[in-house]
Order: C-alpha cells, then structure tokens, then sequence
C-alpha cells in the first residue's frame, strides 16, 4: 500500500515532459526529453550514469550546446534506427543518443563534450529515455534537483554559440545559406556520409 | 529502349504490357512460356496509371516511408523515386529512395548506389558551407539506399521561367518579387527573372569557387523557395570534387544545353546566367576560357590520354 501511495505522490507531483514524440520511421517507439535548469546534483547524475547504475537509465545531455528541439530529435532518430537494426555504436541506446548528436566520430570525447559539462555545479541538463513507462517518467522526475523547463522553445535562447560553432566547425558563410540548427542537424542527420 | 518492344516487332513476341522506359534487359520467361513485365522484376519502372500501381508502389516502399502516413508519390526518375512525408520527426520531409537496378552486376550495383547516395549527402552538406542554400539532411539510410531531407516549398527554376512568359509584358510593380510569384501571387515579370537568373549564376560560381561540381546543372535541379525567393540547389547525385577548370567548364556548358533546350523562349537567359557567375566568382578567368573550348568542341572531347 505504501508503495502504492508514493506512486500516486509521484504521478501528482510530476510535470510531464518537454517532448514526447513517438518516431514516424520507427513505429512503437517513443522519447521522452526533459529540461531542467540550474541542476544541482548533475555531476552525482553523470558519474552514476558512467557506471550504468543509473536507474531508470537516461541520456544527460548538456542543454547548452543543443540549439534546437528538432536537432535532439534528429539524434534520437538515428539512435532508435542503430538500434533498430542492432548496431549500436556505443553501449547503450541511451549513451547512443549522446555520441548521435556529435560531429566527430571519436566516441569517448562526444560523450565527454555533449553530456553533462565536468565540475559544473549549476548546470542546464536535457534528459531523454526511450519508450518511458509511466513509472520511469515519474522516477526520472524524481531522480533530478533542478527547475523543470515546460517545453524546449527556450533552448535557443540559453545556446553557447561560440561553443557549438567551434564543436561543429561551423563557418560564418554556412550561416548565411541557413540558420545555426539547420547547419547543425545537416552534421548530425550526415555524420556518416561526411 | 525495351527489349520486349523490339522483340515484338521483329519475333511477334506480345509487348512488355507497361511500356517501361528502361535500358535494355533480357526477356525474363516462366515456366509455361509467359513473358514477365519488365516492371514486375523489380527494375526501375514508370508509375503506371490506375490502381494496381497503388498496391505496386506501396511494396517498393522504404520501410521508413511505408510506416509514415500520407507519405505519397512525389516523381520518379531514372535513378530514384521521391516520396513526399508529410510528417517527419514533427517536419514536412522528402524520402529520396534509390532503387536496385537488377540489370546491373550486384555487387556494382550497390557500390554505385552507395557511392552516389553518400556523394550527395556529403554534396548537399558542402554547398551549405559554401552559402549556397540546400535542403538540409535529415537522416540517410545506407541499408534502404534513402536520403530524408528537408522540404523546400517553392517551384523549380524551370516551372518559374516558363510561367514568366505568361506574365503581360506590363505587369504591375506589386508582382515583381521572385518570393511573390512562388507564393502564387501573380504571374513574374522580367525584373524577377534577371532576379532569379542572376541568383542561379552567384550560387554555380559559390559551388565551382569551393570546388564543388553539382554534375548535372539543369533548371529543374534549381528550387525558388516561396519563404524569401532564393535559390535552393537540389540532386547533388552526380556532384564531385574538383578544382579542374575543365570540370567546372563542364558544368556551365551542361548548364548552358540544359537552358537553351528547356527555355529556347528566353534566349538569353544562360547570358544572364554567365554574366552573374563572372561578377561573382573569384576564379571565372580560366573556367570561362576552358567554357569557350569546351563550346567549341563539346564534352568529354579533352583530347587527354
């Protein structure tokens, strides 16, 4: 009964998340992306995910660096599709999602430079789980210490130009044939080919 | 030209029933002397009219585009077929599929398909960093040989300056804008048409000046987008690494047939075209010098070997 009463505690505390999309190209499968500002407890939450002993496990991303919703989902899309066919790149589909929305194909540095920044202690997290239950949504609510975003539109405003523009080597004359994100999803939708 | 069709005439075989317009292939026969449809082997066909095509095509789907709903037909050339999603990760896409064609060697045949499917991938993301404005790329799928990009709501560059001859030669100031006619605001006159052919000539020379040879420069392969009426470059299939004025040469004197067989109403409209490539490219000196040789004695007629 217990258990039963912090659930329901859980499930009326919790907000819902930022983003849910349930893939087009990949039916049954869903994310579930979060923002929190100001996260205080980031770096614990980076170490245990470093481990695997997080659970529910999530993909932390630094939101700093992300300048769009859609770019995010551009990542999970190729992470759900490795997966799909069984050729993840890294360990987990989670860990996949991080290392998708890199530039480069050095995996130990994309984990490093796109998740959670080392030694911040008030940090801008994203968090997305693939196919969230219920229960998993409400855990992954509980699990952080920080301001839940409603929606993703102030992404962009929050953005670390310089550092996205040096991460992906994105020259001035890209930004004049489109905006920031679109040079940024055409790296992530075309890593492979580039 | 079709096998079936030749036999026909000459051997009184019955035709290959849907007229398909690929290149010569062996007549496939079953046991029982029934000759096989070129199309129902799987090559590169033409969309038949009716509804058995319905069911045709909704099989040769990619499994990304059959699991979108409202995903439709949008053309099909000789290479590939593009498919309209109206839904793509929260975003109107386009699935540019490329099929096997059977009459190949296998194992050629993927090399080829994989080279060109990567070539235009890497194609479209190199004319972006060169400020020419392209589809962005969304995903590319080696497996199912398909390219999901961005959709660019516009007309082609063809469609454009067919329609600027239906314009009344003293068509209102309000109508001039390039973006205003892709918006289907009235019908363009001549100053969106220098506008727009202008537009063509400083996006080839931002290509040729980064070394990037598109391949096949038509009208058709040139998009006005309705947003703000730029030029958006499209099918980087064929597109190359070069720095040889000779491939650039190439490229224009392509540019220049493609014009004057599509638009022979508007002869001088490749002049437009040249004259905004020489105000806007660095390196114009020996490619246009490489152009008039290349005029004079065609292509692939180098003469090095």
């Amino acid at each position: 009964r217990t258990r039963l009463l912090s659930r329901l505690f859980c499930r009326v505390l919790a907000m819902a998340p930022a983003l849910h999309h349930s893939f087009e190209c990949h039916p049954g499968r869903t994310v579930d992306v979060w923002l929190y500002r100001g996260v205080a407890n980031a770096q614990a939450l980076a170490a245990k995910a470093k481990d695997g002993s997080l659970t529910p496990e999530v993909a932390l991303i630094n939101a700093r660096l992300v300048p769009d919703a859609f770019c995010a989902l551009v990542a999970a899309n190729r992470a759900v599709g490795a997966h799909q066919r069984g050729k993840l790149t890294t360990r987990s589909l989670h860990a996949e999602l991080v290392y998708a929305l890199a530039a480069s194909k050095h995996i130990r540095e994309s984990l490093r430079r796109f998740g959670v920044p080392e030694g911040c202690s008030e940090c801008d997290v994203l968090m997305a789980r693939f196919d969230a239950t219920d229960e998993e949504r409400a855990a992954v609510e509980g699990m952080v210490q920080g301001e839940a975003i409603g929606s993703l539109d102030s992404l962009a405003q929050s953005l670390d130009d310089a550092a996205v523009k040096k991460l992906y080597k994105i020259q001035p004359k890209e930004l004049e044939a489109g905006s920031l994100a679109d040079a940024v999803t055409c790296r992530i939708g075309a890593r492979d080919s580039l | 030209f079709c096998w079936l069709a030749f036999l026909d005439n000459v051997a009184g075989w019955p035709v290959c029933p849907r007229r398909c317009a690929h290149r010569a292939a062996p007549p496939h026969l079953v046991p029982g002397g029934r000759l096989l449809a070129c199309s129902q082997r799987g090559a590169g066909r033409m969309p038949a009219p009716g509804a058995p095509a319905a069911a045709a095509e909704a099989c040769e789907q990619p499994p990304g585009v059959r699991s979108v709903e409202g995903a439709s037909l949008l053309c099909q050339g000789a290479e590939a077929r593009v498919w309209s999603l109206p839904a793509y990760l929260g975003r109107r896409a386009i699935a540019k599929q490329r099929f096997v064609k059977r009459y190949r060697l296998p194992a050629l045949d993927t090399k080829l398909t994989q080279r060109r499917l990567v070539g235009e991938a890497r194609g479209l993301c190199k004319a972006r960093k060169l400020g020419v404005a392209t589809p962005a790329v969304y995903a590319v799928d080696t497996q199912e040989a398909t390219l999901y990009i961005e959709f660019v709501a516009g007309v082609t560059v063809k469609a454009f300056l067919q329609r600027s001859l239906e314009a009344a030669p003293a068509a209102d100031a309000g109508a001039g804008s390039a973006a205003a006619y892709a918006n289907g605001a009235g019908l363009p006159d001549a100053s969106a048409r220098a506008g727009v052919l202008k537009a063509v000539g400083e996006a080839v020379a931002a290509l040729h000046d980064g070394d990037l040879v598109h391949g096949d420069l038509t009208t058709s392969n040139m998009l006005v987008r309705q947003a703000d009426g730029r030029i958006v470059m499209i099918d980087f299939g064929l597109a190359s690494n070069s720095s040889l004025s000779e491939d650039k040469a190439v490229d224009l004197y392509v540019l220049e047939r493609a014009v004057s067989a599509a638009h022979p109403e508007h002869p001088d409209a490749f002049e437009t075209i040249l004259a905004a490539y020489k105000a806007a490219s660095k390196q114009w000196c020996p490619t246009l010098n490489r152009f008039a040789d290349v005029r004079a004695r065609g292509r692939k007629r180098a003469m090095i070997g």
